[in-house]
């Protein structure tokens, strides 16, 4: 299976559907699909790196907890992430690294920003190809 | 667990019932216009209302409001009581931008004399009032002074110099609420949302010049302090990354909670928890102070719009006459006493893009409109109106004391990117004679007229069965988006 993601139409918010061959390629997926709503990168300057861990009590509520810690890593630490690394993935448990720019509030152009992710329809499923996600944004 | 919507039956001119059958507690109940029933995404908006039905302790009904739209857990636009003994709270009931809401901001300028000073204004407002993502409000805080925020409200701007006594007066819960206690809120939610107080946000956010155009109660729209002619500001925002975080950690605990408590949810958004275990009484405490949080970015909001006002008009805002008219919220989880079968019970309500409207007479009422009934805002689109409504005892029996709260999305952001352009957009407005001012260009395709249903037929349902009764209409002058 190839890797990708896709928008999906819902009313008040947005859907995201993920694919790719495994399901950490899926979560480092999210994460650009997730930034592609929330502020273009500028490609230049140094980035700044995070290391993360994670747990939660299953694989997709994982998932939605990887893109809450990313737009907490946005709006606290004012990080713009162009890198997502997921180095280890459990059923429970995630450690990945990430990296991006530090956010210049004059020259970033915001793309309208997401409050969360949520769990409604939240999903991860492993395909005959690969692995899908699908996780609902309240924008 | 699924529930399955089978029928839907119509009760009344606008009121339509979903039955109860299978894991549903109590029937559903959408108040709805015909015309506007069987549009895009009801089908799913119908599914989130049965599906609110399930929870343990709902009381009467699950409620939907004319504005009723398909969100997560919880429809947009929906009501829900839970016995305050053996009911629940769920984070998804009040959403993530808690205590989103509305402020409307009365001024004694007439259209005429600020028309000409119109570009001035807005540009002064754009300056004052930050919009979009990041942490740029127009508050600077330390951590200590952004616990204390969270605790007080808006009552913690007084001592700045940036709120006086009358504008808590006419803030919803006096702009604190109680039982705040900031320890329940994270270190994450703090941090997200330290730089923020005093930001409008992105999405549906934004500032509105308005006209009042039209007054239908005069003697309501005079309590109000408001006649035709007269300019005016709207405010939308919320608890910004604040409220987010709090929302998001609280479902996240929740959904382990509700199954440990053998609670079995139709959508896992719906997470809640028993109203007397630990992870309610700390989401309680943590929301109340998200609550207060939001209060104060609204009251920050109105002290810029106060000084751009004196900038541009060269007179203090005190002789301009910008004066708070009331800030509600329209996403909230507050305990209450309501009338059931006969009896005041204590019911803790979910207001999920619901508005409270309590009627004349009410305690909760401040003093100077008690008699008319409190005021309820109602923004539309950018395009077209605003509605200023007054509570009813109506809604005090039949929906909590509940209204209301917008327009209602139509479509969806990307559909409406597909319709137009935002340069198109922009055009549109600007042809109307409405000054915009925006972050983004593109997100003003996704928040155009077209999006949103047309606020005039939901504000006429709400009245037509009295759950609220129109008083005045406002039209956009000019557009400030997040």
């Amino acid at each position: 299976m190839s890797l990708g993601f896709e928008l999906v139409d819902h009313t008040a918010d947005i859907g995201v559907r993920v694919w790719g061959p495994t399901a950490a390629e899926v979560f480092e997926e999210a994460g650009r699909a997730l930034f592609s709503l929330v502020c273009d990168p500028l490609r230049e300057g140094e980035l700044e790196e995070v290391e993360l861990e994670l747990e939660a009590e299953a694989a997709d509520l994982l998932l939605a907890a990887w893109l809450n810690e990313l737009l907490y890593l946005f709006e606290a630490r004012q990080l713009v992430l162009t890198e997502f690394e997921v180095r280890e993935l459990g059923e429970r448990r995630l450690r990945a690294r990430v990296a991006g720019e530090p956010l210049d509030v004059g020259r970033h152009i915001m793309c309208g920003g997401v409050k969360a992710a949520t769990l409604h329809e939240l999903r991860l499923e492993q395909r005959s190809a690969g692995w899908e996600g699908f996780v609902v944004l309240d924008v | 667990m699924t529930v399955h919507v089978m029928r839907v039956e119509r009760r009344d001119e606008f009121v339509y019932e979903i039955p109860q059958e299978g894991p549903m507690r109590v029937p559903g109940r959408v108040y709805a216009h015909p015309g506007l029933f069987m549009q895009a995404g009801h089908e799913e908006a119908l599914q989130q209302v049965a599906n609110v039905a399930t929870l343990p302790g709902i009381l009467r009904a699950s409620i939907a409001m004319p504005d009723i739209h398909w969100g997560y857990g919880f429809p947009i636009g929906g009501v829900a009581a839970m016995d305050a003994a053996d009911g629940v709270v769920s984070p998804g009931g009040v959403g993530f931008d808690i205590n989103c809401g509305v402020r409307l901001v009365r001024t004694g300028l007439g259209v005429d004399e600020a028309k000409p000073r119109l570009d001035a204004l807005m540009h002064q407002l754009m300056r004052g009032v930050p919009q979009g993502t990041g942490p740029h409000g127009a508050l600077e805080l330390r951590e200590s002074e952004l616990k204390r925020l969270c605790e007080e409200g808006a009552a913690f701007l007084v001592r700045r110099g940036c709120a006086t006594g009358d504008d808590l007066a006419h803030t919803e819960e006096g702009g604190s609420m109680s039982g705040a206690d900031v320890s329940a809120v994270s270190g994450k939610a703090l941090a997200r949302g330290r730089g923020q107080v005093g930001s409008l946000g992105s999405g549906n956010h934004f500032l509105e010049l308005q006209v009042v155009d039209r007054v239908l109660d005069q003697r309501a729209a005079a309590a109000f302090g408001v006649g035709a002619g007269q300019v005016a500001v709207m405010i939308h925002s919320g608890s910004r990354g604040l409220g987010h975080q709090v929302c998001t950690d609280y479902v996240g605990r929740m959904a382990g909670a509700a199954a440990r408590a053998g609670i079995d949810l139709p959508d896992r958004q719906l997470a809640c928890a028993p109203l007397d275990s630990a992870e309610a009484r700390e989401y309680l405490a943590a929301m109340a102070c998200a609550c207060n949080f939001a209060f104060a970015n609204r009251q920050m909001i109105m002290h810029q719009v106060r000084g751009a006002f004196e900038q541009v008009f060269r007179r203090s805002w005190e002789r301009l006459g910008v004066e708070l008219v009331y800030d509600v919220a329209h996403n909230i989880a507050k305990r209450e006493v309501h009338p059931v079968d006969g009896e005041e019970r204590a019911v803790l309500v979910h207001r999920k893009g619901a508005t409270r409207a309590f009627g004349p007479g009410d305690p909760d009422v401040p003093a100077g409109y008690r008699e008319v009934g409190q005021p309820v805002i109602i923004p539309g689109d950018m395009g077209r109106e605003s509605w200023l409504l007054a509570g009813t005892e109506t809604a005090r029996r039949e929906t909590w004391g509940s209204t209301c709260h917008g327009a209602g999305r139509l479509l969806s952001r990307h559909a409406a990117r597909k319709v137009r352009s935002g340069a198109e957009v922009r055009r549109e407005l600007e042809g109307a004679g409405i000054v915009v001012k925006c972050a983004s260009t593109g997100s003003l395709a996704e928040e155009a007229p077209f999006a949103y249903k047309d606020v005039a037929d939901i504000v006429g349902v709400v009245d037509a069965v009295g759950l609220a009764r129109k008083v005045a209409r406002l039209r956009p002058l000019g557009v400030l988006k997040g």
